[in-house]
């Protein structure tokens, strides 16, 4: 049997406030995943993936694949982004030809620019990054400072 | 220009007694300016990130507000208030929520309180003051 139920004049502020800080706090996790694979633009499965590697996001796992229509979609966007990767090592020693590089012509300005900056960042460092993956972290690490 | 009425454009074929699925969301032009807040200037945040943004919340809202909901019936109280939002935070893994939306909730009984103690007396100085710790408690709220 369902009784009706009334909420006190506080509960819409109160819940309010705390929407507030789930929007704000969901959304600064999706940036930072957004952010490690160098991208500026935050997508849906940027906060896909915040739900599944947070604990109290759990509750949310069942609408997201609703959202993003099946995980096909995140599963393509992360071998691209492994694609990109490639092509950034292996243009190192060739920038004239990844400048011209036509698979770079398919990413949006914005982040061809970042893989340009990525690129100039890393040619210091040749030797280091060729011989240990890590240091990809390291750079960007340098990078944020 | 952002579509105010939601992520979803099924207006025409519901009826009367059904819920429009737009208004089962917060609109979409509110959450994007709550995201947009946290991150830098130059983050970007896609349409489709906003509108799962959208479902997550509005779940959020359901999860918290029916734990809360089932302790009162539990407790046979009518009433859903506060303190028991507070708790439902603590009971489902927002630990860090709870606390903050605690004080939150003391400050806004507080103002309440002198709020109505002012009108009783009749002084002219109500909105001013009320304004004011409204604006130190935005404040503080996002300050987490």
């Amino acid at each position: 049997m369902f009784t009706k139920q009334m909420i006190s004049s506080e509960i819409p502020m109160l819940m309010s406030k705390a929407c507030e800080i789930f929007i704000q706090e969901l959304t600064f996790r999706a940036w930072m995943h957004a952010e490690k694979n160098n991208k500026s633009i935050v997508q849906p499965c940027d906060v896909a993936k915040v739900i599944m590697q947070t604990d109290t996001m759990n509750f949310l796992t069942e609408i997201i694949p609703n959202n993003l229509g099946d995980f096909s979609v995140f599963d393509a966007k992360e071998e691209n982004i492994a694609n990109i990767a490639e092509e950034n090592e292996v243009s190192l020693s060739f920038t004239a030809g990844f400048m011209g590089n036509p698979m770079m012509k398919m990413d949006s300005e914005e982040n061809a620019g970042n893989i340009v900056e990525g690129n100039q960042a890393t040619l210091p460092y040749t030797s280091g990054f060729m011989g240990n993956p890590m240091n990809m972290m390291n750079m960007d690490n340098v990078r944020m400072k | 220009m952002e579509d105010i009425g939601g992520s979803s454009s099924n207006d025409n074929n519901n009826n009367g007694g059904i819920i429009k699925e737009q208004d089962r969301l917060l609109p979409i032009a509110n959450v994007g300016r709550l995201m947009k807040r946290i991150l830098p200037q130059n983050a970007k945040i896609s349409k489709e990130a906003k509108e799962t943004m959208q479902e997550c919340v509005s779940e959020f809202i359901s999860f918290v507000t029916s734990e809360a909901s089932e302790k009162c019936r539990k407790e046979r109280r009518k009433t859903v208030n506060g303190d028991d939002i507070c708790w439902a935070l603590a009971t489902l893994g927002f630990d860090n929520y709870a606390e903050p939306m605690r004080r939150y909730l003391h400050r806004y009984r507080e103002v309440e309180v002198d709020h109505n103690k002012v009108n009783l007396q009749e002084k002219g100085n109500s909105p001013e003051e009320k304004d004011d710790e409204l604006f130190k408690l935005s404040n503080r709220g996002v300050g987490l």
